[in-house]
């Protein structure tokens, strides 16, 4: 196959994209690359500049490589190995006399470099983030830990997209076992397309339905790595600043890596009032429900007055109230997130005056009913875990219906339902309320209570059997 | 998925059992009761009246007849556009009349309703119409009966002169044997009339005012007799249901005001006798006598003045039951623990308590003589 009919191949395939840029050097010598990927500058730096100073052309791809100033140069023995390096950036080399081709790296920069962390921002701590470039993502990580036992086990998933999952553990801490089942998991899928971390979750979670997520998302390489360092594994995908972390429990969420940098005593405070928050956020509308329809009894003379009171101008039923205002609320989250922040002002105005104050006044809810809505949505921003706090909102909304009918008992059963959920369900094998159901002494270090580092000496022996953390001296 | 239906199927089914918006409630928070042409006229107090924009809650007095407490308080329920609720009912008043006839069926009543909680005080009206004291407000409370409410527990804290007015209380004596009842009392002072009006509320110096008073003396679920204010001090000492006291010791020309905080009573119970047995600590409030609090002999004198008058109290309180024919000190049920057999020989325990003699011997220590060591008249000097 000559030079001229390879790139009538690659230019067929690929449909004369207006991006492919070919150019024969000499008779012997054409490159292709795609110029909305590629760096022109790295080009002529680091092919252009080398060829030009030679001779005479190489007759092997062998020789050429040798000649060339490039420290990513890949020998391709198939004509349909060029398109992935093509699109990732590469520029792909051909000799009329050798069948084999040369792809050198020379990737344009397409991301946004590293910036500080949107979703998890921290006061004292290390201010970086993930960004969209695996190869940075992974530096993040390689650079906080200097073991050479750290892995990177890399698989292409996504017929189309063949994105890059990495899989990010330390050898000797991590479950050899866990990493093969998720090794095997991911080599399973066969998707068209994987563009973020998102896409893997179903494949890799076992099918127990509960809202509650059995992998955190962060995209904080800090926390990162202090799961790494536990024995968990990192589930990375190109392209995508947040990475997975797998195994989850229940506790983890309750879990911040500022935990680590602050004095024991302070990140058990904070992880006591997650502790409080997570059950008042699920709870307080459904509890407003039953005490306003049939648990009269148990509210203080005085309250219940002022109740009674602020109630009887309110035409709808309590649980109404409470739904109708629930729902606006999620609503005007949900749009406050997805709104440009030039419109957020706007927003916050009808939210605050028009939802609060109006909605009040015009006697559609009881101000009681605001309250209890703004409890509620305060105590759910204490999480940072997107899919966290969905579950709380689901799992809400599951104990709001089941006291509309029954009142206290409805919450006690739904009560019941969750922690029997809950309790089922095992990532990894790994119970879901362990330290505290079953009991794990190892794990009880760092749980709600966090002991100081130096007293911290054992890594949970549910997540490695390398347990020993630090070395009594 | 057929789980989750069957699931649902059950809420749905449960059909909202007991559900009832809180705004379809009329809140009871006291309820009076009055005897009268042979008909109980049963009121309540309803906390959630109609809201208005300057003044919060309005409380209104709603009023029932009937034959019986139940169907009077039926006949309420035909005035009121929201079902009586007597959950948080806190004190309920009764008056003479109804109280001379006997109670019993009342007491029935309120425990049989499964919504009364049985944490409210009991009260009797003297001098007055039950239903009156509910309907004058106090400016100082901030719900209706919160005032009577409030009122009691503090003067039963802080004074002395009022013992433990709950409900359960006046329950375990009443079922006891050899045990009779007392319930504390409220009068109007001022005129009745000008103190219902709603302006009684926002004027500086009331019109009229409730007032904790003595207390009435039961012979099981009937009343027999009041006391003064100085029987019931006495009373509630032998009983000992309090713990802060104040009274006058006498001495020189003037009074020496004491408050006591540390009391205890016992008894012992004999055959042919009962021996009680009080000691109390206190201090001085207000000294009105000139005489030298440095000396030890005149502290002593002092003490011995004031021994005399709780003794002098109690013979009185003792004297007042005697005289109503009613052990409302219970020595009868602690007759009957220490010699069941002779209790059984007695067959009218309030009879024989009229001839059972009463020992009392008291102790008092003076501890402290408040911010100032000697009287203000000496100091001057």
């Amino acid at each position: 196959m000559t030079n001229q009919d390879r790139i009538n191949t690659i230019q067929k395939e690929m449909g004369n994209s207006s991006d492919i840029i070919v150019r024969n050097l000499t008779e012997d010598l054409s490159y292709i690359f795609l110029e909305s990927v590629s760096s022109d500058d790295k080009i002529s730096d680091f092919l252009l500049k080398s060829i030009t100073n030679l001779k005479d052309i190489p007759s092997t791809m062998e020789v050429l490589k040798k000649t060339l100033d490039n420290s990513h140069i890949e020998i391709l023995e198939e004509l349909n190995d060029c398109y992935y390096y093509l699109a990732s950036g590469y520029t792909c080399l051909f000799i009329n006399r050798d069948k084999k081709y040369l792809a050198i790296e020379t990737k344009a920069k397409l991301d946004r470099g590293i910036s500080e962390s949107t979703s998890e921002p921290l006061i004292r701590g290390p201010k970086d983030s993930f960004t969209e470039n695996n190869a940075i993502n992974l530096g993040l990580i390689r650079k906080r830990i200097k073991d050479p036992k750290l892995r990177i086990k890399e698989q292409k998933v996504g017929r189309r997209t063949n994105s890059k999952v990495s899989l990010i553990y330390i050898e000797g801490i991590a479950k050899e076992k866990n990493v093969k089942t998720l090794e095997s998991a991911i080599a399973e899928i066969d998707i068209d397309a994987i563009l973020d971390t998102g896409y893997l979750r179903d494949f890799l979670e076992t099918n127990e339905h509960s809202f509650f997520p059995k992998m955190i998302s962060t995209e904080r390489p800090d926390y990162a790595c202090q799961s790494i360092l536990n024995g968990k594994i990192v589930i990375m995908v190109e392209n995508s600043p947040f990475v997975l972390i797998t195994p989850a429990i229940l506790v983890d969420f309750f879990k911040s890596s500022e935990d680590y940098y602050q004095t024991h005593v302070s990140s058990s405070f904070s992880r006591v009032l997650k502790v409080i928050a997570f059950f008042v956020t699920i709870i307080t509308p459904a509890l407003y429900i039953a005490l306003m329809t049939f648990n009269q009894e148990m509210i203080p003379d005085q309250l219940l007055i002022s109740l009674a009171t602020q109630r009887s101008q309110v035409p709808f039923p309590t649980f109404m109230e409470v739904i109708i205002f629930v729902i606006l609320f999620e609503i005007l989250r949900e749009a406050d997130i997805k709104s440009p922040s030039a419109s957020g002002a706007s927003m916050s105005i009808v939210g605050a005056l028009i939802l609060g104050d109006a909605a009040v006044t015009a006697g559609i809810v009881s101000p009681f009913v605001v309250i209890v809505v703004a409890i509620t949505s305060i105590c759910e921003l204490v999480f940072t875990d997107m899919d966290f706090i969905n579950a709380i909102r689901q799992w809400r909304l599951l104990f709001i219906l089941s006291t509309i009918f029954t009142g206290i008992i409805g919450i006690v059963v739904a009560g019941l339902v969750l922690i029997i959920k809950l309790s089922a369900l095992e990532p990894l094998n790994v119970p879901y309320l362990i330290p505290y159901s079953p009991f794990n002494s190892s794990g009880m270090e760092d749980s709600i209570f966090l002991k100081p580092s130096n007293k911290r000496v054992k890594r949970p022996d549910y997540l490695t059997n390398n347990k020993r953390r630090v070395k009594k001296s | 998925m057929k789980k989750i239906f069957l699931l649902l199927l059950v809420l749905v089914l449960s059909g909202c059992w007991n559900y009832q918006e809180l705004n379809e409630y009329a809140i009871v928070t006291g309820m009076a009761i009055d005897y009268k042409d042979n008909k109980y006229q049963v009121s309540v107090l309803v906390a959630n009246g109609n809201k208005t924009e300057a003044e919060g809650t309005k409380t209104s007095l709603l009023s029932g007849e009937g034959d019986t407490i139940y169907s009077a308080i039926k006949d309420i329920s035909l005035t009121s556009p929201k079902e009586i609720y007597l959950s948080h009912l806190s004190v309920i008043i009764l008056s003479e009349d109804t109280a001379k006839i006997g109670i019993s069926h009342i007491l029935d009543f309120l425990l049989r309703e499964p919504q009364a909680h049985q944490n409210f005080y009991l009260l009797m009206a003297k001098d007055t119409k039950a239903s009156d004291t509910l309907s004058i407000l106090s400016p100082l409370a901030d719900y209706p009966s919160q005032n009577i409410t409030s009122n009691i527990t503090n003067s039963s804290k802080l004074q002395g002169k009022i013992s433990d007015a709950s409900f359960n209380l006046f329950m375990e004596k009443y079922l006891e044997e050899g045990f009779e009842p007392i319930m504390n009392s409220i009068i109007i002072v001022g005129d009745t009339k000008q103190g219902q009006m709603a302006d009684n509320q926002e004027k500086i110096k009331q019109d009229a005012y409730t007032k904790l008073d003595s207390l009435a003396l039961f012979q099981g679920d009937k009343l027999v007799g009041w006391t003064t204010q100085e029987e019931s001090t006495g009373i509630d000492l032998i009983l000992g249901e309090i713990g802060t006291f104040y009274f006058n010791v006498p001495c020189d020309n003037g009074y020496a005001v004491t408050l006591s905080n540390d009391y205890k009573v016992s008894y012992d119970i004999q055959k042919d006798k009962v021996k009680i047995k009080a000691e109390a600590t206190g201090t001085l409030r207000e000294m009105g006598c000139n005489i030298n609090l440095e000396e030890e002999r005149e502290i002593v004198k002092l003490e011995q003045a004031a021994e005399k008058e709780m003794r002098k109290y109690m013979v009185n309180g003792i004297q007042k039951a005697k005289q109503y024919e009613t052990d409302i000190f219970g020595f009868g049920s602690k007759y009957y623990k220490k010699y069941p057999k002779d209790f059984q020989k007695i067959k009218d325990w309030n009879h024989f308590f009229t001839t059972y003699p009463v020992e009392i011997e008291v102790s008092f220590q003076y501890t402290r003589k408040g911010a100032l060591e000697q009287s203000l008249e000496r100091d001057k000097k």
